[in-house]
C-alpha cells in the first residue's frame, strides 16, 4: 500500500509544520503580555474600565477563532502605509493575531486571578493551551496560510489522484500525534529541571486543575 | 476678511497644478522611461513566474508590447512588473502603486465605480465546468438539481444556482473544490473558463474535460484610474487596442499561449476590420455608440441585484440564504451538543465499566483524537475515509453537513471522555464522575458550540460559510463580518447559558450524595 508514497514529501509536510508551530508560538507570545495587561487592569478599582475590559473579554472568549480569521482577512488590509513605510500584513500575520485572541481572552482572566491571590499559574494549563493553538493554526488554511493543512492538500489537488489521500492525511495525523507527544514531553522534561524553582518563584500549581479542560479546542 | 483672497488664489492654484498634474501620466511614462504594470502570478497561462522568477505569460507579453509601443514616440520605455492579486489589486492601482493593471480584470458595472476599464477589451473568459470525461452531461440543463461544486465567494454562483438550478456545494476555496470533485461530492466544479482551462490541461487532470458552452460572458480589461492624471493614457491605450486587434497581434498572442476563447479574438478582429460603403471603420474607439455598433464594444454585465437605495444591502435570495444559514447554524449546534454528551456517556461508560481492557482502548482512541486537529479530522473522513467506505457514485449522498456533526461531536465527546475518566475512583458511579467534573464538562460543550463553524470547510451552509460568500458581492464587508461575529457571540452565551440550565436542572433532579461528591472531590486533590 504505501510502497509508491512519495516518502520526499513528508519533508514538505515538515517544512509546512514549521508555520504551524511559528503561529502557535507567536499567538501565545503576543496573546500572553497583553493577557496580564489586561488580567492587571481588571484588578484596578475603576469601575468603569474594569465595565469595559469584562465586555472586551467576553467577545475574546466567545467569537471563535475560526470566525476571527475571516474577520481578520476581509476586513484587516493587505497592507498599510505608516509614514511612508508600506507595511504587508500577510495571511500568516493575520493568522497569528485572530489565534492570539482567544489567548489573551482566557488568560487575562487567569492573570487576574492570580493576582487576586485566588490561584496559581499552571504550566500543565499552559502546555494544554499550548496544544490546542497548535491544532487551531491548521484552520489557517482556509485564508491562504501555506501550513501543513494548505500543503497536505495542495499536494494531493495538485496529483489529482484520490488513492493518496488516505496516506497524506495519515502522515499528517502522525506529525501531530508525535509533536503532541514531544510538546508532552518537553514541558516534563522542564518541570523535573526546573519546575521546583519555578514553582516556588512564581507559585507555580503543577496541580492540572479541571478547569483545564476549558481549554480543549478552544478555537 | 483680508485672508479670503489668498486662500482663493491658494485654491486656484491648486486646481491649476492638479490640472497640469492630471495630464502628465503618459508623458511621465515616456520621460522616466518606465511603465509600472500591475500582473498576476498565479494565473496561468495569463500570469505567471517562469523558471527563472521573472514574469511571464499573455498579459506580461501583452504588457511589454505596450511598452515597446509608447516607446516608440519617444525614448525606450522599459515595463516593471508589480505582483498584484484579485484582492489588492485595485487599491495597488489607486495607491499609485502601479500605472495600469493587465490582471485578469473582468469589466463589470461595479467595477467601473472603482476604476476605469479600457476598451476595447482584449479577452473573455465565463463560466464552465469540470467534468470527468465519461460524464452525461452534455448542457446546462443536464446539471439541474446536480450537487455541482461552487467556490465560495464566486460572482456567479448566485446566478448558476437561481437560473442554471444546480444543487450547489459550496467549497472554501479552489484547492477544496478539486479535492470535492477527485472524490465524486459533486457531478462537475463549475467555475471562472481559464482556471478551469488550465486544470484540465495539467497531465494529472487528464481524466477530466471542460464539456459545456462557455456561459456568463465577461470581458477583460487593462485597467487605468478613474482620475483626470489617466485619461491620456487611458485613450492612447484605446487606440493601441484598436490598432494591435486590427493587425491581428492579439490573435497570435493568444494562439503564442494556446489561451481558450479564441474564437472571440478572431471574431472581434473581424469585426473590427469591417468597413461600410463610405469606408468608414464599422468599429471604432472615437465613434458615438449606436445601435449598429454596440457589438463593438459590449457593456458589462451585472451579477448582483444589490438595491443601493434601500437600507437592507440583499435582495430576496440573498436574505433567505442569511436567514437559513443562521438558522442552520443554530440547529447543528444544538445537535452536535446533544450527540456529543450521549456519545461521551458512552464512552465513559465503555472506558470505565468495560470489562476485558476495552475500557483501555476507548481511553487510548479516544486520547489519540483529542490530539488530532478537529479540520484535519474533517478533511480525512470527508475526502480521504470514505471514497474508501462508499461507492464512488454515492458519495455525494453523505453531506458535509452530516459528517462536520458527527466528527466535532466524536471530538467533544472525545474531550469529556479524557476528563471523566483520568483518575477515576474505582467505586464512583457514572453520574457523580459528571458531576464533580461538570465544569470541564459544560466548557468542552460550550467549546463545541464555538468550533460548530469549521463545518464551513466541508460545505457545510452555515453562517461563516454564507456570509463569506456574501462579503465578496458586497459593499458592507465590515458590517457583515461584523454581524457573523456578534451571532457567533450571541449563539456561543446562549448555548452557555442553555447548558448550564440543563446541568443545573439535572443536578437539582437526581440530588446525588453530595457527601459522595465531596468525597471524589477531596480524593482527586
Amino acid at each position: 500500500m504505501w510502497n509508491e508514497f512519495p516518502f520526499s514529501v513528508v519533508q514538505i509536510f515538515l517544512d509546512a509544520f514549521t508555520y504551524n508551530l511559528a503561529i502557535a508560538v507567536l499567538a501565545m507570545a503576543i496573546g500572553s503580555p497583553i493577557s496580564f495587561l489586561l488580567g492587571y487592569m481588571s484588578t484596578l478599582s475603576n469601575k468603569l474600565l474594569i465595565f469595559a475590559l469584562k465586555i472586551l473579554k467576553s467577545l475574546f472568549c466567545n467569537v471563535p477563532s475560526f470566525v476571527l480569521l475571516f474577520y481578520f482577512t476581509l476586513i484587516v488590509p493587505s497592507q498599510l502605509d505608516v509614514l511612508g513605510a508600506i507595511w504587508f500584513i500577510t495571511p500568516f500575520t493575520k493568522a497569528v493575531l485572530a489565534l492570539s485572541i482567544p489567548v489573551i481572552g482566557y488568560y487575562s482572566d487567569v492573570f487576574e486571578q492570580i493576582l487576586r491571590g485566588k490561584t496559581h499559574f499552571s504550566l500543565a494549563t499552559f502546555k494544554q493551551f499550548f496544544i490546542v493553538i497548535l491544532m487551531a493554526s491548521t484552520t489557517a488554511s482556509v485564508i491562504g496560510v501555506p501550513e501543513i493543512m494548505a500543503t497536505a492538500n495542495a499536494y494531493i489537488a495538485s496529483k489529482g489522484d484520490v488513492s493518496m489521500m488516505l496516506k497524506v492525511y495519515f502522515v499528517v495525523v502522525l506529525i501531530f500525534v508525535i509533536s503532541g507527544l514531544c510538546i508532552q514531553i518537553l514541558f516534563y522534561i522542564f518541570n523535573r529541571m526546573y519546575g521546583f524553582t519555578f514553582a516556588k518563584k512564581y507559585s507555580w500549581n503543577r496541580e492540572e486543575e479541571d478547569e483545564n479542560s476549558a481549554t480543549n479546542s478552544s478555537n | 476678511m483680508r485672508q479670503i483672497p489668498s486662500i482663493l488664489w491658494w485654491f486656484i492654484a491648486l486646481l491649476i497644478s492638479t490640472q497640469v498634474h492630471a495630464e502628465e501620466l503618459l508623458d511621465k511614462v515616456r520621460d522616466s522611461g518606465r511603465l509600472v504594470v500591475g500582473v498576476k502570478v498565479d494565473y496561468p497561462p495569463w500570469g505567471m513566474l517562469n523558471d527563472s522568477g521573472g514574469n511571464s505569460g499573455f498579459e506580461a507579453d501583452l504588457a511589454q508590447q505596450i511598452a515597446e509601443a509608447i516607446g516608440q514616440d519617444s525614448d525606450e520605455v522599459a515595463v516593471e512588473f508589480k505582483t498584484v492579486s484579485s484582492a489588492n489589486r485595485f487599491r495597488k492601482l489607486n495607491d499609485k502603486d502601479v500605472d495600469i493593471l493587465i490582471a485578469t480584470v473582468g469589466d463589470t458595472i461595479q467595477r467601473r465605480h472603482q476604476v476605469n476599464m479600457v476598451q476595447p477589451h482584449y479577452f473573455k473568459s465565463g463560466v464552465q465546468v469540470l467534468m470527468k470525461k465519461n460524464s452525461p452531461v452534455y448542457q446546462w440543463s443536464d446539471l439541474i438539481g446536480q450537487p455541482v461544486c461552487l467556490t465560495a465567494g464566486a460572482y456567479f454562483n448566485k446566478v448558476l444556482v437561481q437560473s442554471y438550478r444546480i444543487n450547489p456545494v459550496i467549497m472554501m476555496s479552489n484547492r477544496d473544490a478539486e479535492l470535492a470533485l477527485l472524490t465524486n461530492k459533486c457531478v462537475a466544479w463549475a467555475y471562472d473558463s481559464g482556471i478551469l482551462f488550465h486544470l484540465a490541461n495539467q497531465p494529472e487532470w487528464h481524466a477530466y474535460q471542460l464539456g459545456l458552452e462557455t456561459i456568463l460572458p465577461v470581458y477583460w480589461s487593462i485597467v487605468t484610474r478613474n482620475d483626470k492624471e489617466s485619461i491620456s493614457l487611458n485613450h492612447w491605450l484605446s487606440h493601441y487596442l484598436q490598432t494591435y486587434i486590427r493587425s491581428g497581434g492579439l490573435v497570435d498572442l493568444a494562439n503564442k499561449w494556446q489561451l481558450p476563447e479564441r474564437e472571440y479574438l478572431l471574431a472581434q478582429r473581424s469585426k473590427w476590420l469591417e468597413k461600410d460603403e463610405q469606408g468608414r471603420w464599422h468599429c471604432d474607439v472615437g465613434q458615438v455608440r449606436t445601435a449598429e455598433n454596440r457589438d463593438c464594444l459590449p457593456e458589462p454585465l451585472e451579477f448582483t441585484s444589490i438595491q443601493y437605495s434601500s437600507f437592507w444591502p440583499f435582495d430576496n435570495f440573498d436574505t433567505q440564504r442569511l436567514i437559513q444559514s443562521l438558522l442552520n447554524t443554530a440547529f447543528f449546534t444544538l445537535f452536535a451538543v446533544i450527540l456529543a454528551q450521549g456519545l461521551a456517556i458512552l464512552f465513559s461508560f465503555l472506558t470505565l465499566k468495560s470489562p476485558w481492557g476495552l475500557g483501555h482502548v476507548v481511553a487510548f482512541v479516544t486520547s489519540v483524537q483529542s490530539s488530532i486537529p478537529p479540520i484535519l479530522m474533517l478533511y480525512l473522513v470527508y475526502f480521504g475515509a470514505l471514497p474508501y467506505l462508499i461507492a464512488p457514485d454515492k458519495t455525494h449522498l453523505f453531506s458535509g453537513g452530516a459528517v462536520s456533526l458527527i466528527i466535532l461531536s466524536l471530538y467533544t465527546a472525545a474531550g469529556i471522555n479524557n476528563l471523566v475518566s483520568a483518575g477515576y475512583p474505582a467505586k464512583s458511579s457514572l453520574l457523580n464522575l459528571y458531576l464533580q467534573h461538570q465544569v470541564g464538562v459544560r466548557a468542552n460543550l460550550v467549546n463545541l458550540a464555538k468550533a460548530a463553524g469549521i463545518a464551513s470547510v466541508l460545505a457545510s451552509p452555515n453562517a461563516v460559510l454564507v456570509i463569506n460568500s456574501l462579503v465578496s458581492g458586497s459593499d458592507h464587508p465590515l458590517l457583515l463580518m461584523t454581524l457573523l461575529a456578534l451571532f457567533y457571540y450571541t449563539e456561543v452565551m446562549l448555548f452557555a447559558a442553555l447548558i448550564n440550565y440543563v446541568v443545573h436542572r439535572l443536578e437539582d433532579y437526581l440530588s446525588p450524595d453530595s457527601e459522595d461528591i465531596l468525597q471524589l472531590t477531596q480524593e482527586d486533590a
